[in-house]
């Protein structure tokens, strides 16, 4: 089956004392099997809780209020991740069928052991081997993506954050997940250290054939990484489409001033940027999110939130511009 | 400021301390250090309400004392310990002479090296002929100012390469503004937080020397008690009030204190 | 006299690490460079760690180099008298990245916007309100939304537009901008830049703006200089140092940008990041020759002075 991942109505944010924190907001997306997904949008707009959510890795205050989420094995299961247990979980999902880059993972890695002993650990836990297999298994490996051999004996610290991360990618991809969750895994990195890290994911992905997440704010690594897009604002899914689509015919008023604000070498045209904020998640306005903000409002954006149409093939906004 | 169940207990508590501690001395019906004013080894009753001591001495009356001792000794430890801790860190950490930061930081370093417990052992029992509670605070603080002051030197120098520290600075403002206005708020909490932690320690460092029967052992501390108890053999006779009594005094100041502290480091100044 | 509204002559800084500090790295290696009395922006660009934040508090007089003068009209910025030292400050101003950390968290931000207007201006509170409000409204701020708040109750655009405002308070003719847009959202930059673009061509106030970003330093410098491991390894007018590639290292960072257009070529070409080794700040040599692609023999034994490439200064020898 192409289909690799559905999420239905996913919704979930953070329980405060004084408030629930609206994060992610009646999401729905679906995944296929070999692509490289985006999920793009500014600070606070929920795509770091989405990554969680789906991962799994749900601890308070972090609570999920609703949601469906099925991952479809190879051998044609249906497993619901939303359902599971977090041992569960841990057991038979995590490393082995899905995979979490965190927002700066190369501080993930510990500190006082080496790097071959990080693999050695993984295998140890899931496949059972003996420190000197791992090794020489771990040598063979990171051979096979191109990494330097003198990683392996070297301390995280020794290690510049650029190597760093793609240490922590390669382990991601030990057990050749289906799923990779990445969520900024270059937003620390130099311009150079982060095309070094990024195109390693990108390689990676097409030689496992794996389907992989990308989250970041920024566009324009979502242009040159990604098949399909999402975009999210305030905790809704407010553009899904092909990336190339989109950046190229924007249809939502909030894509359209993203991509057109920013700035390209070889073009000095004025730009113009977004006024206002984005709208505090812990008291939701009643109608669409973005209303606040948007060049031209309508009277029934206050009011009612727009639903998620279809407009090309596989093209869809939330707006009612549309 | 949210006055949760904990808070309240904790202050509660230190309240009932401080007032056995200060407020009940003054009426003491006699010198509870005297011996022999009481009745011997009297259990807990409502007459002697924690016992009495084989030397006949009301237990209750000379915890209030000691007590009262062990608290004012700690305090002035602290504050002497704070003050030199203070000094030295604020200098090691704000000085743009290198020569002098450097000096100070290794003699900083150097008291930090030296142990603690085995020297002031030695102090202790070389001058037991004087000891009286203030010199055992002083002596206490020799060894008490040494950590602090390391925290104080990279407190100052974090603060200092802070951005609204140049933003002071653009701004027009001195190191005297920077240092009575910017910064107090973190010095604050520190203080507040290390004050404690100091007093905390210092009562149980003189604990632990009185129990060898190295400090001050005329005047009554909660240390003095434990030592005289182990020296009559109280438990192994059953007279176990006058052991158990002040180690449950001194868990219960230890714990507050402690509690104490952790509140301090969350209500007081910086975030 | 110069004519020059700053100048850097040769400034070097080092720091030391290893034991007792002995062994000297320089953070910023005989740096030198001008900017004229026309206003404009220049920027300084580089990744992190290639020396632009020490340069910069060097500049604006914080920090004192080991080596080198800076001059600002023509006065030793290190070496000024009690008032020169108060005119440097209401001549030259800075705003910085984080614009949480630019304010005291714990300290309401009244403070350092009436402390400028008395300190550098020796002004009453009533001439200072009437300053105050005039600064904040040509960021875009009314003075009833910003006094008596702290930090924390504003969006960081917001923050970092009163940093801005109190920058300007002293009327300022050199602005210093660290990385000023690089924590705030995307669609947001843009307001704060073209307002820095705004008070270059309507007040006259020059900007070095300091970023790694080379998308945003495209679109309002001037001028351009790439640093690297502490030294300029290119400098001229942004079009054509960013355009023009010369140095191998501004080939490599502005490949390194994605473009959606050069997806393929990004994606497949071999990426070469440079290390942070010690030992590449002490080299005598080309400090980037150990990487660099075209390098000769001459580049691994003698450093390359700038040299004249049409209106571009490039330090390589294949330009000679």
């Amino acid at each position: 089956m192409d289909l690799l991942l559905k999420g239905l109505d996913i919704k979930g944010g953070y329980e405060l004392q004084e408030a629930y924190v609206d994060a992610v907001s009646n999401v729905s997306l679906e995944l296929h099997r070999n692509e490289v997904f985006g999920i793009a949008g500014e600070s606070g707009c929920g795509k770091s809780t989405l990554i969680k959510i789906l991962y799994g890795y749900i601890e308070p205050p972090l609570t999920l209020r609703n949601g469906l989420i099925e991952l479809y094995t190879n051998d044609g299961n249906t497993l619901e991740i939303s359902s599971l247990s977090p041992d569960k979980l841990r057991k038979t999902i995590w490393w082995r069928l899905v995979s979490y880059i965190p927002q700066n993972a190369m501080n993930v890695l510990n500190p006082t052991i080496r790097i071959r002993d990080h693999f050695a650990e993984m295998y140890r836990e899931h496949i059972g081997l003996e420190k000197s297999e791992s090794y020489s298994k771990a040598q063979k490996y990171i051979e096979t993506f191109g990494l330097p051999n003198d990683v392996l004996a070297a301390f995280p610290h020794q290690l510049s954050g650029g190597m760093r991360q793609r240490v922590v990618i390669a382990i991601s991809l030990l057990l050749e997940p289906n799923l990779v969750l990445a969520d900024e895994p270059s937003s620390a990195l130099d311009v150079i250290n982060q095309r070094a890290a990024l195109t390693f994911l990108k390689n990676a992905q097409e030689n496992l054939g794996n389907t992989l997440v990308l989250v970041s704010h920024d566009m324009s690594i979502q242009g040159v990484l990604t098949d399909r897009m999402a975009l999210m604002y305030a905790g809704k899914m407010i553009e899904v489409g092909e990336t190339q689509e989109i950046l190229e015919n924007p249809l939502h008023p909030y894509t359209k001033a993203l991509t057109r604000s920013l700035p390209r070498l070889g073009d000095k045209a004025q730009r113009r940027g977004l006024r206002g904020q984005p709208p505090d998640l812990r008291n939701p306005p009643q109608g669409c999110r973005f209303y606040p903000r948007c060049p031209s409002p309508q009277p029934i954006c206050q009011k009612e939130e727009p639903k998620i149409s279809e407009t090309q093939r596989d093209h869809y906004v939330s707006c009612w511009l549309v | 400021m949210k006055a949760s169940k904990a808070l309240k207990a904790t202050i509660g508590i230190l309240i009932v301390l401080l007032t056995f501690a200060f407020i009940l001395p003054h009426f003491a019906p006699y010198d509870p250090r005297r011996w022999a004013t009481v009745p011997r080894d009297q259990p807990p009753l409502v007459t002697y309400p924690f016992g009495t001591t084989t030397v006949g001495q009301d237990l209750f009356w000379l915890s209030s004392y000691a007590l009262r001792n062990s608290i004012t000794l700690g305090v002035l430890t602290a504050f002497v310990s704070i003050s030199i801790a203070f000094l030295l860190g604020a200098i090691a950490g704000f000085t743009r002479s290198s020569i002098l930061r450097h000096t100070v930081t290794l003699f900083i370093d150097s008291f930090c090296l030296i142990p603690g417990l085995p020297v002031l052992i030695v102090l202790a029992y070389s001058w037991r002929r004087y000891l009286s509670p203030v010199l055992i605070a002083l002596i206490l603080s020799i060894f008490g100012w040494a950590w602090p002051s390391r925290q104080v030197r990279s407190l100052m120098l974090s603060l200092r390469e802070r951005p609204f520290t140049y933003t002071a600075l653009l701004s027009g403002f001195g190191m005297i503004r920077m240092f009575f206005y910017e910064y107090l708020p973190y010095i604050i909490k520190w203080l507040a937080v290390s004050f404690l932690g100091l007093l905390n320690w210092a009562i149980g460092m003189e604990t632990t020397i009185a129990v060898f029967g190295l400090s001050s052992l005329e005047e009554a501390t909660i240390g003095s008690i434990i030592y005289w108890a182990m020296q009559y053999q109280a438990v192994l006779r059953g007279i176990w009030w006058w052991l158990v009594i002040p180690i449950l005094i001194l868990m219960l100041l230890i714990i507050t204190l402690y509690e104490l502290s952790k509140i301090a480091g969350e209500l007081i100044g910086a975030r | 006299m110069s004519e020059f509204l700053l100048e850097a002559k040769n400034v070097s800084k080092f720091f030391g690490y290893g034991f007792l500090g002995r062994v000297k790295f320089p953070a910023v290696d005989n740096v030198s460079f001008h900017m004229e009395s026309h206003p404009k922006i220049l920027t300084l660009a580089g990744e992190s760690g290639c020396g632009k934040t020490t340069l910069a508090r060097i500049l604006l007089g914080f920090l004192e180099p080991n080596e080198g003068t800076v001059l600002y009209k023509g006065k030793s910025v290190h070496h000024l008298k009690r008032k020169e030292k108060k005119w440097f400050r209401r001549e030259v101003q800075a705003i910085f990245q984080d614009p949480y950390g630019t304010f005291n968290p714990l300290r309401s931000l009244d403070g350092y916007l009436y402390g400028t207007a008395k300190n550098l201006l020796g002004m009453s509170r009533e001439e200072a309100s009437a300053r105050i409000e005039e600064v904040l409204s040509f960021v875009g701020l009314l003075t009833k939304d910003v006094l008596g708040k702290n930090p924390d109750e504003f969006s960081g655009g917001q923050v970092q537009r009163i940093s801005v405002a109190r920058a300007l308070l002293p009327e300022p003719r050199l602005i210093l901008a660290d990385e000023p847009v690089s924590m705030i959202d995307a669609s947001l930059r843009m307001n704060v830049l073209n307002m820095f673009k705004e008070l270059t061509e309507k007040q006259g106030i020059s900007f070095i703006y300091i970023t790694h970003d080379l998308a945003t330093a495209y679109y309002i410098s001037d001028e351009i200089a790439i640093m690297y491991r502490g030294m300029i390894v290119e400098e001229g007018p942004a079009d054509e140092v960013l355009l023009g590639q010369h140095h191998p290292y501004t080939k490599a960072l502005v490949s390194s940008l994605p473009e959606p257009g050069k997806r393929e070529k990004w994606l497949k070409e071999e990426v070469n990041p440079p290390g942070m080794e010690v030992k590449e700040f002490l080299a005598a040599n080309c400090k980037y020759a150990d990487i660099c692609p075209d390098k000769s023999d001459k580049c691994l034994k003698e450093r390359p002075a700038l040299l004249d490439v049409g209106n571009v200064k490039v330090a390589c020898w294949l330009y000679e």
